[in-house]
C-alpha cells in the first residue's frame, strides 16, 4: 500500500500528470472554445486527469508525514491546489448552463413523452451538437422511437399540404396590384401564420362556427383596413373587407377568382383553400458555424408502434407533434428558477466628448413569490445581483435607435463550488507566502 | 522648410533621438501652448500629447522629419499647402498597397497621390461600410479604414477643425470642439480672431509677433471653463523617463562588463549607483503615468512591457543586494529591462503608448488590479530568469543555476498566485472563478511548463543545463499568454489589450531562442 501510494506521490508522477495536462491544455486552446469545452474541459477523461492530479498532490503530501516545519508551505499549497480541484469537480458536476424565463437551462437534450391524460415523461438523449452523430433510440410503453437522423444547425421550411386528419384550414392566397405582388399561406390554427400585415392593411383567417360564418361582425369595427377570411367546417370560404371609414363588403371565395377589394386597387386571389391541413416541414443542415445562435437543432424521429411506423421531424425547443394522440417534445433541459427577475431601468455613463461606454447599470426588480419577498437593486459593472447562489452580472448592453430604451445584456451564473475555491486559493496563496518567506530569504542550497 | 526646423541628428542615431527636443530653443516657443487642454479619445489632455498621439498615429513616428509634434501639427493646421505633396500619411500593410496600387517599397504616401485613389475604390466603400457596421476587420481592411481616417483628419487639420480645445460655456459635459465648430457659442467671435492671428504669426515664423499672439489666444480661451492643470503630463511627455532609463541602463550594463575586466570597486559602486538610477527615472516614469491616468500602472500591451521589464530591473537589483553573487542578476536584469524599454520606445505601432481610457470591466476594481501586477510581475521573474539562462547555458555553473533557479521559484509563486487571484476576480466579475478563457488556460500551460522544470529537477531528470534550457523554452508559453493570446489569437474575455502587429518579430523570437537552446544541446552533446 505504501508503495503504490509512494509510486502515485512521486515526484516523477507529478511531473508526469502536469506535462500531459499541458499537453492537452495546448490542444484544446488551439480548438475553438465551445468545441474545446465539449471535447475536452467537460469531457470525463479530463475530470479523471484532474482527480488524478488531486491524488497525486495528496499521496505525495501524505507520504511525506510526519512534516518538516520547513514543508508547511509545500503542504499547505498541495492541499489548496486539492481543495481548488474538488470545487472545481463540485462546478463541473452541479453547475448550470444558462437561464430562460425564471427556469434555469442546462446543455442536455431531452425527449418528453405525454399520453393522452398521463404525465409528462422526460428521456434523456445523448445527441450533441458538437459531436459525431449516432443513431439511438427510446422504449415506451411498447413503442419505439428511434432517432434517425440530427441536424445541428438546421434550416427549415414549412409546406402546408392536405390530408389531415381534422379541420384545420389553411388557405393560400395573393395580393396584388400594378406594383406589388404578395404570396401567402395563412392558417388561423399556427399564431405565426394567423395573421398578416401588408401596408396598411391587415389580412388575416378566422376559424369560426357555421352561426358565426353567416352574421360575422369585424370585431375592431371602424378604423381599420381589414381582411378576413372565413372558413367553417362543411361551408364554402367566404370573405369579409372592412375599411377605416366603416365600409364592409362580404364576398364568397371562388379558388383562382381575382377579387377586387377597396384599397389601392389592390385584387386579392386565392390559390388554394385547404380545409383539412396539415404543416410539412422539411429541414436541411446548414454549415456549423460556431457561436452563432439562433437556429433550430433538428432531429427526426421515426416512432414505431405495433406495425405501425411514422417519420417525424421535432425542433429544438419548437412546438410539440402529435403521434397517435400521444404528444412529443424536443428541449433542453429545465429547471425551475422559483423567482423572477425584471429590468426596470438602464444608465450608460460616457466618455467625456464620446460615444464610448464608461459605465452601465441596470436597475432590476425581483419577485420572488414562494418566499414572498420582492425588492429591486442596481446591478452595474463588477457589482453584481446575488440571490438564492444566483449571480446577476451586468455583461453588456445593446444600443438600439435614438430614443428607443437600450437593451440590457445580464449574465447569470450560479457555482455551487465557489466556496471550495475560495478556501482553497486562501490556503495555497497562504502556503505560496509561507514558502516564499522561509525559503528564497535563505542563501540558495544546492536543491 | 519653415523657422521651427530642428536638427536631423535625432534620426541618425537612437542613442541621440531625444536631442531634437533639446535645441529647441532656437525655434518658436511651444512652452506655454503645450498644456492647453484638448479633449479627444475620452479624456482631456495637454495639446503637447495631442499632437504626439496625432503626428504618430498619421505618420508611425512621433519625431516626422526630426520635428516637434506640437510644430508638425501647426504646420498642418497652417501652411496646409506645405504637406499636400508631401508624403506623410503612413501605409504600412502590404496587401492594402498592392490593392491600391501604391508603390509597394514606399512607407508614406502623400494626401494628393492617396486622394486621388483611397476614396473612390469600390473595396474602400465596402469596408467602409462593413466598419460602420462593426462588423470585425480584417488586418488589410483595417489598413484601410486606418488609412481613410487619417487622411480625413489630415483634411479636418487644414480646415482647423480636428483639435477640440474649446469647452461648452456652460455645459460640462457637452463635448468639446474646434475653434471653427465652437461658432455661436460666447466668446467666440474673440477667440477666432486670436486663432488666425495664431495662425499667421506661425506661418511668419517671427519670435515676438508669436508670443503675443499666443498670450492673445491663451487669454481669449481663458474665458471659457474646464480649464485643467496638464503641466504633470506635459512635463512627463518632455522628460521621456523611459528612454533615459534605458539609456542609463545600457551604460550601467557596459559598466558592469568594465568591472569583470578591471576590477577597481569604485567602478562596482559606480555601477550600481548607475542601475538606482535606471531604477528610479523607470519607477518615475511609471508612477507619473498612474498619476496623470488614475490608474494601475498595467492596463494595455506597453504598459505591461514597461511594466515587465520594470519588474525584472527590481528583482535583479534586489537579488544583487541579497546574494552580493557575481553580477548575473544585474546582466540579466539590465539587458531584459534595456530590451524591454527600447522595444517600448520604438515601437509605437505594436506598442501603443497612448493614455487611453479602460473599458468599463476594468475599471475601479481591486482584485483586477492585485491580479494583473501579481502576473505581470510574475512574467518579469522569468523574463529575467529567461534573460540569465542564455549565460547558463553558454557557460553553466553551479551558482549561476542556483541564482536562475531562485528566480523561477519567484516566478512560479507569482504566477500560481496571480493565476488564482484571477479566478477571484473572474469570479468578481464575470461570475465564474475558472472559465477556459485562452487568457486563462495560456497562462495555467506556462505555470505548467514550470512546474514540470521545477518538479523534474526535483526528480532528478535533468539538472543545470536542462533547467536553463527549459527556462528558454517555457518563456515561449509566457509570451504566448502575454503576446500570443492578445495580439494572435485575438479572442476571449480578456479583449481589452488586444492589438496587431509584431507578430512577425515574435515567430523570429521564438525561432532564435529554439535555435539557440539547439545548438546549445549539440554543442553539449560534443564536448
Amino acid at each position: 500500500m505504501r508503495s503504490v501510494l509512494g509510486q502515485l506521490g512521486s515526484v516523477k508522477m507529478a511531473v508526469a500528470v502536469l506535462a500531459v495536462m499541458a499537453g492537452v491544455l495546448v490542444y484544446a486552446a488551439s480548438l475553438d472554445h465551445e468545441l474545446a469545452l465539449h471535447r475536452v474541459y467537460r469531457a470525463w477523461w479530463f475530470s479523471a486527469l484532474l482527480i488524478l492530479l488531486a491524488v497525486n498532490l495528496a499521496a505525495s503530501a501524505w507520504v511525506r508525514y510526519p512534516w518538516k516545519k520547513t514543508q508547511l508551505g509545500f503542504v499547505m499549497v498541495h492541499a489548496g491546489i486539492i481543495i481548488v480541484l474538488v470545487g472545481a469537480l463540485v462546478t463541473r458536476w452541479l453547475g448550470f448552463e444558462g437561464m430562460e424565463e425564471g427556469t434555469v437551462v442546462t446543455d442536455e437534450r431531452f425527449l418528453g413523452i405525454q399520453p393522452p391524460g398521463g404525465d409528462l415523461i422526460w428521456r434523456r438523449l445523448s445527441v450533441h451538437r458538437l459531436e459525431a452523430f449516432q443513431p439511438e433510440s427510446v422504449e415506451w410503453n411498447g413503442w419505439k422511437m428511434i432517432v434517425d437522423r440530427y441536424i445541428p444547425h438546421a434550416g427549415k421550411e414549412e409546406r402546408v399540404i392536405g390530408g389531415g386528419d381534422r379541420f384545420d384550414p389553411a388557405i393560400h392566397f395573393t395580393i396584388y396590384n400594378e406594383r406589388v405582388s404578395v404570396e401567402e399561406w395563412l392558417q388561423p390554427s399556427d399564431p405565426r401564420r394567423a395573421r398578416m400585415a401588408i401596408g396598411p392593411l391587415v389580412v388575416e383567417v378566422q376559424q369560426v362556427t357555421p352561426a358565426e360564418w353567416k352574421v360575422w361582425k369585424l370585431a375592431s369595427g371602424k378604423g381599420d383596413n381589414r381582411l378576413t377570411f372565413l372558413a367553417a367546417e362543411g361551408h364554402p370560404l367566404r370573405c369579409v373587407m372592412g375599411t377605416r371609414s366603416g365600409l364592409i363588403h362580404r364576398r364568397e371565395v371562388k379558388t383562382g377568382q381575382a377579387i377586387e377589394t377597396p384599397w389601392m386597387d389592390l385584387k386579392v386571389q386565392v390559390q388554394s383553400y385547404v380545409p383539412n391541413a396539415r404543416r410539412e416541414v422539411e429541414y436541411h443542415a446548414l454549415p456549423l458555424e460556431s457561436g452563432k445562435e439562433g437556429y433550430p437543432e433538428a432531429i427526426r424521429l421515426t416512432v414505431r408502434r405495433g406495425d405501425q411506423e411514422e417519420v417525424r421531424w421535432l425542433d429544438l425547443d419548437g412546438h410539440p407533434i402529435q403521434v397517435g394522440g400521444t404528444t412529443l417534445w424536443f428541449q433542453r433541459g429545465r429547471h425551475p428558477l422559483g423567482f423572477s427577475v425584471k429590468l426596470k431601468d438602464f444608465h450608460v455613463g460616457k466618455d467625456p466628448g464620446t460615444d464610448r461606454p464608461a459605465s452601465f447599470s441596470s436597475e432590476v426588480e425581483v419577485k420572488d413569490g414562494s418566499r414572498g419577498r420582492s425588492f429591486t437593486k442596481t446591478i452595474s459593472m463588477n457589482r453584481p445581483l446575488k440571490y438564492q447562489g444566483y449571480k446577476f452580472f451586468q455583461a453588456s448592453y445593446v444600443p438600439v435607435q435614438p430614443g428607443e430604451p437600450e437593451i440590457s445584456v445580464l449574465a447569470v451564473a450560479r457555482d455551487p463550488g465557489i466556496h471550495l475555491k475560495y478556501l482553497g486559493s486562501v490556503v495555497v496563496i497562504a502556503g505560496l507566502a509561507v514558502m516564499f518567506w522561509w525559503k528564497p530569504m535563505d542563501r540558495p542550497r544546492t536543491p | 522648410m519653415n523657422t521651427v526646423h530642428v536638427s536631423r541628428v535625432g534620426r541618425a542615431s537612437a542613442f541621440l533621438a531625444f536631442l531634437p527636443l533639446l535645441v529647441e530653443a532656437n525655434a518658436l516657443d511651444m512652452r506655454s501652448l503645450r498644456g492647453v487642454p484638448v479633449q479627444a479619445g475620452g479624456r482631456v489632455k495637454p495639446l503637447d500629447t495631442f499632437a504626439r498621439e496625432s503626428v504618430r498615429w498619421v505618420t508611425g513616428t512621433e519625431t516626422f522629419e526630426g520635428r516637434d509634434p506640437m510644430d508638425v501639427l501647426l504646420s498642418w493646421t497652417a501652411e496646409p499647402e506645405r504637406w499636400l505633396e508631401k508624403p506623410v500619411i503612413s501605409v504600412r500593410n502590404l496587401a492594402f498597397k498592392r490593392r491600391m496600387g501604391l508603390h509597394a517599397d514606399q512607407q508614406r504616401y502623400s494626401m494628393k497621390t492617396l486622394m486621388s485613389i483611397v476614396p473612390h475604390h469600390p473595396w474602400m466603400l465596402r469596408v467602409l461600410e462593413k466598419e460602420r457596421r462593426d462588423e470585425k476587420l480584417n488586418a488589410e481592411e483595417q489598413e484601410g479604414t486606418s488609412t481613410y481616417h487619417k487622411m480625413l483628419f489630415l483634411a479636418q487639420v487644414v480646415g482647423g477643425e480636428a483639435i477640440p480645445l474649446v469647452p461648452h460655456p456652460s455645459d460640462p459635459r457637452a463635448a468639446w470642439r474646434s475653434v471653427q465648430g465652437a461658432k455661436g457659442w460666447v466668446g467666440h467671435e474673440r477667440l477666432e480672431k486670436s486663432w488666425h492671428a495664431l495662425i499667421s504669426a506661425y506661418r511668419k515664423g517671427e519670435a515676438t509677433e508669436w508670443e503675443s499672439a499666443v498670450r492673445e489666444f491663451q487669454t481669449a480661451l481663458a474665458a471659457f471653463p474646464g480649464r485643467t492643470d496638464l503641466s504633470m503630463e506635459v512635463h512627463y511627455n518632455q522628460l521621456r523617463p523611459f528612454r533615459w532609463a534605458w539609456i542609463v541602463y545600457l551604460a550601467t550594463w557596459l559598466l558592469f562588463l568594465l568591472r569583470t575586466r578591471f576590477k577597481t570597486s569604485w567602478l562596482g559602486s559606480l555601477a550600481f549607483g548607475g542601475f538606482a538610477t535606471g531604477l528610479a527615472l523607470h519607477a518615475y516614469g511609471i508612477i507619473l503615468r498612474c498619476l496623470i491616468a488614475g490608474r494601475p500602472p498595467v492596463t494595455n500591451m506597453y504598459e505591461s512591457v514597461v511594466w515587465v521589464a520594470f519588474g525584472a530591473c527590481v528583482f535583479g537589483f534586489v537579488f544583487e543586494f541579497i546574494y552580493r553573487g557575481p553580477r548575473y542578476f544585474a546582466y540579466g536584469a539590465l539587458a531584459t529591462g534595456m530590451v524591454g524599454l527600447i522595444l517600448a520606445d520604438n515601437l509605437p505601432n505594436v506598442l501603443n503608448p497612448n493614455l487611453d481610457p479602460l473599458v468599463p470591466v476594468l475599471r475601479d476594481n481591486f482584485w483586477l488590479t492585485v491580479h494583473v501586477l501579481t502576473i505581470t510581475l510574475s512574467y518579469s521573474a522569468f523574463t529575467l530568469a529567461m534573460g540569465m539562462a542564455h549565460l547558463n547555458l553558454w557557460s553553466p555553473s553551479e551558482e549561476r543555476d542556483r541564482s536562475l533557479y531562485r528566480v523561477l521559484q519567484v516566478g512560479v509563486i507569482l504566477l500560481a498566485a496571480g493565476t488564482i487571484l484571477g479566478g477571484v476576480w473572474a469570479d468578481q466579475s464575470w461570475g465564474r472563478f475558472w472559465g477556459w478563457d485562452p487568457k486563462e488556460t495560456w497562462a495555467l500551460i506556462a505555470l505548467l511548463g514550470y512546474l514540470v522544470i521545477l518538479h523534474g529537477r526535483k526528480a532528478g531528470w535533468w539538472r543545470e543545463f536542462g533547467t536553463a534550457a527549459g527556462a528558454i523554452l517555457a518563456y515561449q508559453g509566457v509570451l504566448m499568454a502575454w503576446y500570443g493570446v492578445n495580439f494572435v489569437l485575438g479572442q476571449g474575455l480578456h479583449s481589452y489589450g488586444f492589438g496587431t502587429g509584431g507578430a512577425a518579430y515574435v515567430m523570429m523570437y521564438v525561432a532564435v531562442e529554439i535555435a539557440f537552446v539547439g545548438a546549445m544541446v549539440l554543442r553539449r552533446r560534443r564536448i
